[in-house]
């Protein structure tokens, strides 16, 4: 034990039980050996632990450090956004208000081409870590030191993945083959966008190589530039061992005039028999054999169990809605309106409405949506409108609000507005007529409402969608209300953020 | 150069969260009317929920404040939103000449600090002073004797004993030391509590240690005559018997104390709170830019109540400073003071070693020093396996102590360069409040308590 350790265990058990035995160690402390002999038990312990806990604290040294410093990020090719959009961001994320309109704030600045101050990027890249929604958003600002940050910290590896910025393809193919999972995904997304045929195939060449989850992402970065070049590769996808990589091949399939859709086309014509009878539409529905050798033959039902004992499966048609979802819209009556009455009036019409729905949407057909949002306001699911959605080009803007336009007006009792609106917020924007036919909807609503919560939560949703041009419209209604009535001070004021936020993007 | 401020600075200024989110909000141009300013003033009028609007005001030299509002926040919203719209929408303050309600506030800013420079100039009733000097001694002398039986029976028990005592037992000597108007003493010995109920491996080793200063602050408050001025002020210090800021301000009229002029660096904040007092103590670290002296101003007020906010960290100061006597004396009050402005260069040791090197020949001088400035120019931070660290351009290291998103904002903004850190070096870890960077200054620490 050195003087310390001795002077710390002397200390703990007491002098009354063992009187101090001082020793210095150190040559330049023994001068001060004598004059602590003077002193009771208990001084010469705390003036000698005095002593050397100077004595230490002086004589201490910088550590040596143990391991190289990494590499410096690079120099920064983004301009910095202004203060006041820093100022916008700090609002954002360091005092968690106005979360809903960070999306928007991220795209504006994308397309400013601008990155935000360092000492933001943690924020921004813990924000991504915990939404992975925003994680495309965020990747287009991050700049050279938010990916250099990105690599420090494991949590927010999906930094990595940020656009490489001189679209370099050996370098995209050279991450695609020995990059980390988050690179990859960034790596193939990108080769899709430059090169969809030869993206694909290097993706056909390591399919077998790939694991089962993997295997679902890549098949999903496949959307962008579907065509039907892809249809070979995406048969082989269609009859993978994985069910998520499996029903992810199948959904891409839908949305393309492919040998899939013919197959499942023949077997929905053999499903449902439509005959014109009247003016009336008979339909019979003719559910196949568990063991039909064509259905099975085309993935929709399972092979029956051959064990022994194995109980007879019966098929439903619940369980062969894929094959009406795949089938061309076109093989139907042409007569959608009579059409759609007629299969409301079976007692399974609900079933059929709801693939046919989605089939809609899969093969961007909006003389059937209008018809059956029309007729049947509720067949229309979350996941239906984001298929409409994702496989719209960008800028057709028309079938989106010709879809949503339909979905409020069909909305008559606006029981169903919270649905719209959940379905209506897939898309970020609304233009300023929808925005002002879903603030007058939505104050309908309110105003028969009791539970005010709800409501508060429902209108901040609204207001992140909202076209700030409608701003002086919620003033004006705000300013007429009666006090017991729901009042949209908070929508106001987040549309009023909102202007502040866009306002600096205007004048830059 | 007048001082740019930039919203992270203006934000620092604010007594809570809740001001920040206020002030914020409050940033827009459509809320003020009437904005305008000068070099030396801001004013706006800001529309809130009674009648009249709430006129707003900022004397930028120091900077204060000043409101119509009715609230008890200081500054408040009001105020923290006319400064932050100043510095990011500057274009909007475009009237020049301060309104009557404006000119007279500074006016009478004007006349008061004129007013406390004659309070201090007035000659000292020498008598009535010495007695009531005589009067503490014998108190604290007593109290001191208390404290010296006291420690003398939890060492003779040991530290294993005391480990096991009550809260009482170490507050009740505490308690006593307050009693004895021995703030300084009572302060540690109600620190000992904590540290013997850290549940550290090596409680037993920082009890010791904290209990041998103690023993030291004893024996030289018994020895007081036999000490050089400078350490028996320390050793008077130590035990809680401070000059006050109006004994020190005589003392400087009268020529007697040691002063300063210099364009002072204001290098960061760190704020402390004591649970037991409910008292916040704040600590603003100052280095003048051809001295080299490094300077401390502490302010304590209790919690939520607001604290000065005029030596604004990463600005530059010109002022003529005071110490407190002491033996390596840091701690300052302002005689006389300029309009903060902009720094033009930040000095700083060029590595730990130099750096380390100047905390401890302060140390030799004050052992009972806590906290010591440390001004790091050039080292990178980094962080590997859960520890945060400076490192210098010689390859040495030193432990930093900061919550894990001040790490990775510290280590975003050198992105793998060299910058320059300023921070509280406790003899272990650096605690850093101010780092510039490309010409920036950001604060480490903006008010919280870590």
């Amino acid at each position: 034990m050195n003087t310390w350790e001795t002077l710390v265990a002397s200390a703990l058990v007491g002098t009354d039980r063992q009187p101090p035995s001082i020793d210095f160690t150190s040559p330049a402390l023994n001068n001060y050996q004598s004059s602590l002999q003077s002193q009771s038990a208990t001084q010469q312990i705390l003036s000698a632990a005095g002593l050397v806990a100077a004595y230490q604290a002086v004589g201490q040294s910088a550590a040596a450090a143990s391991l190289p410093l990494p590499a410096a990020a690079s120099s920064e090719q983004l301009a910095c956004c202004s203060p006041q959009t820093a100022q916008h961001l700090g609002t954002i994320l360091q005092e968690n208000r106005y979360a809903e309109i960070l999306p928007e704030l991220l795209q504006l600045l994308a397309q400013a081409q601008q990155t935000v101050p360092p000492d933001f990027l943690p924020l921004l890249l813990d924000a991504g870590r915990r939404e992975k929604k925003l994680r495309p958003l965020i990747l287009p600002i991050l700049g050279n030191l938010g990916q250099w940050l990105a690599r420090q910290n494991r949590q927010w590896e999906y930094g990595l993945g940020a656009k490489i910025a001189d679209e370099d393809l050996a370098s995209i193919q050279e991450i695609w083959a020995t990059g980390s999972r988050s690179e990859r995904s960034a790596a193939l997304s990108q080769w899709r966008e430059l090169q969809p045929v030869e993206s694909r195939q290097a993706l056909a060449a390591s399919w077998k190589q790939e694991k089962a989850d993997d295997r679902a992402a890549w098949l999903e970065i496949l959307q962008a530039g579907l065509s039907l070049a892809d249809e070979e590769f995406l048969e082989i996808a269609l009859v993978d061992r994985s069910e998520p990589v499996r029903r992810q091949a199948a959904h891409l399939l839908n949305q393309l005039p492919s040998q899939y859709r013919q197959r499942l086309t023949q077997l929905a014509t053999e499903l449902l028999v439509i005959k014109d009878i009247d003016n009336n539409y008979q339909i019979t529905i003719n559910l196949p054999q568990a063991d039909a050798i064509a259905w099975i033959a085309a993935g929709v039902i399972d092979k029956p169990s051959t064990k022994a004992g194995a109980k007879p499966t019966k098929v439903t048609l619940e369980q062969l809605s894929p094959v009406l979802i795949g089938a061309d819209l076109s093989v139907w009556p042409p007569d959608i309106d009579r059409l759609v009455t007629s299969i409301q009036n079976l007692a399974t019409g609900n079933i059929i409405l709801s693939a046919l729905a989605r089939a809609a949407c899969y093969q961007q057909r909006m003389d059937w949506i209008e018809v059956l949002i029309t007729r049947s306001p509720n067949t229309f699911t979350n996941f239906d409108a984001q298929t409409l959605l994702s496989s719209l080009p960008n800028d057709n803007d028309e079938i989106k609000e010709r879809f949503f336009t339909q979905l409020l007006i069909a909305d008559k009792s606006i029981e169903m507005l919270p649905n719209n609106i959940a379905i209506m917020s897939n898309e970020q924007y609304w233009n300023a007529t929808l925005s002002s036919l879903v603030f007058q909807k939505f104050h309908q609503y309110a105003q028969q409402q009791s539970y005010q919560y709800y409501v508060q939560q429902l209108i901040s949703n609204i207001s992140s969608h909202l076209d700030i041009s409608i701003l002086p419209e919620v003033q004006q209604i705000h300013a007429g209300l009666a006090p017991d009535k729901f009042k949209y001070s908070s929508c106001i004021e987040f549309l009023e953020f909102r202007r502040s936020l866009q306002a600096v993007f205007d004048t830059t | 150069m007048t001082l740019v401020w930039s919203s992270e600075q203006i934000l620092a200024l604010a007594p809570d969260a809740g001001s920040v989110k206020n002030g914020k909000a409050l940033a827009t141009a459509s809320k003020w009317q009437n904005l305008g300013g000068t070099d030396r003033a801001l004013w706006g009028e800001c529309q809130g929920s009674g009648k009249n609007p709430y006129q707003a005001q900022i004397d930028l030299t120091e900077p204060a404040f000043r409101c119509s509002c009715p609230s008890r926040k200081f500054p408040c919203k009001h105020g923290l939103g006319l400064f932050l719209l100043n510095a990011t929408q500057v274009q909007l303050f475009t009237q020049n000449t301060p309104p009557p309600w404006v000119q007279e506030w500074l006016d009478k800013r004007a006349q008061t600090t004129e007013k406390k420079e004659e309070k201090q100039k007035a000659p000292v009733d020498l008598v009535a002073q010495a007695k009531r000097q005589q009067k503490r001694s014998d108190k604290v002398s007593a109290g001191i004797a208390d404290l010296e039986l006291w420690l003398q029976d939890l060492l003779s028990r040991g530290l294993a004993d005391a480990q096991s005592q009550p809260y009482g037992f170490w507050d009740g000597m505490a308690a006593r030391l307050v009693d004895a108007q021995a703030s300084g003493l009572a302060r540690r010995v109600r620190d000992l509590t904590g540290i013997a109920n850290s549940g550290e491996a090596d409680w037993a080793g920082g009890l010791l240690m904290a209990l041998s200063k103690v023993h030291l602050i004893i024996q030289g408050y018994q020895h007081l005559d036999s000490l050089d001025p400078g350490m028996a002020a320390e050793v008077r210090s130590q035990v809680g018997w401070t000059t006050s800021q109006d004994e020190l301000m005589s003392l400087y009229h009268q020529g007697a104390a040691t002063t300063q002029q210099d364009q002072w660096l204001v290098m960061g904040k760190s704020l402390t709170e004591e649970a037991m007092s409910n008292l916040q103590t704040q600590r603003t670290w100052l280095q003048g830019q051809e001295s080299g002296k490094f300077a401390l101003i502490l302010n304590f007020a209790p919690r939520n109540q607001p604290l000065d906010v005029s030596w604004v960290p990463g600005s530059l100061v010109p002022a003529e400073l005071v110490f407190f006597p002491g033996s390596y004396a840091l701690r300052v009050i302002a005689a006389s003071r300029e309009d903060t402005r902009q720094p033009k260069l930040i000095n700083g040791d060029e590595s730990i070693t130099v750096a380390i090197d100047r905390y401890k020949q302060a140390l030799i001088q004050n052992p009972w020093l806590d906290r010591f400035p440390l001004m790091l120019r050039e080292v990178t931070p980094r962080y590997n396996q859960g520890i945060w660290s400076l490192q210098d351009s010689q390859g040495n290291d030193l432990v930093l102590i900061l919550p894990d998103l001040k790490g990775w904002q510290l280590l975003a903004l050198s992105g793998g360069r060299s910058i320059t850190v300023m921070g509280e070096w406790d003899g272990y870890v650096l605690q850093p409040l101010g780092v510039w960077h490309d010409g920036g200054f950001w604060q480490a620490n903006n008010g919280e308590v870590w």
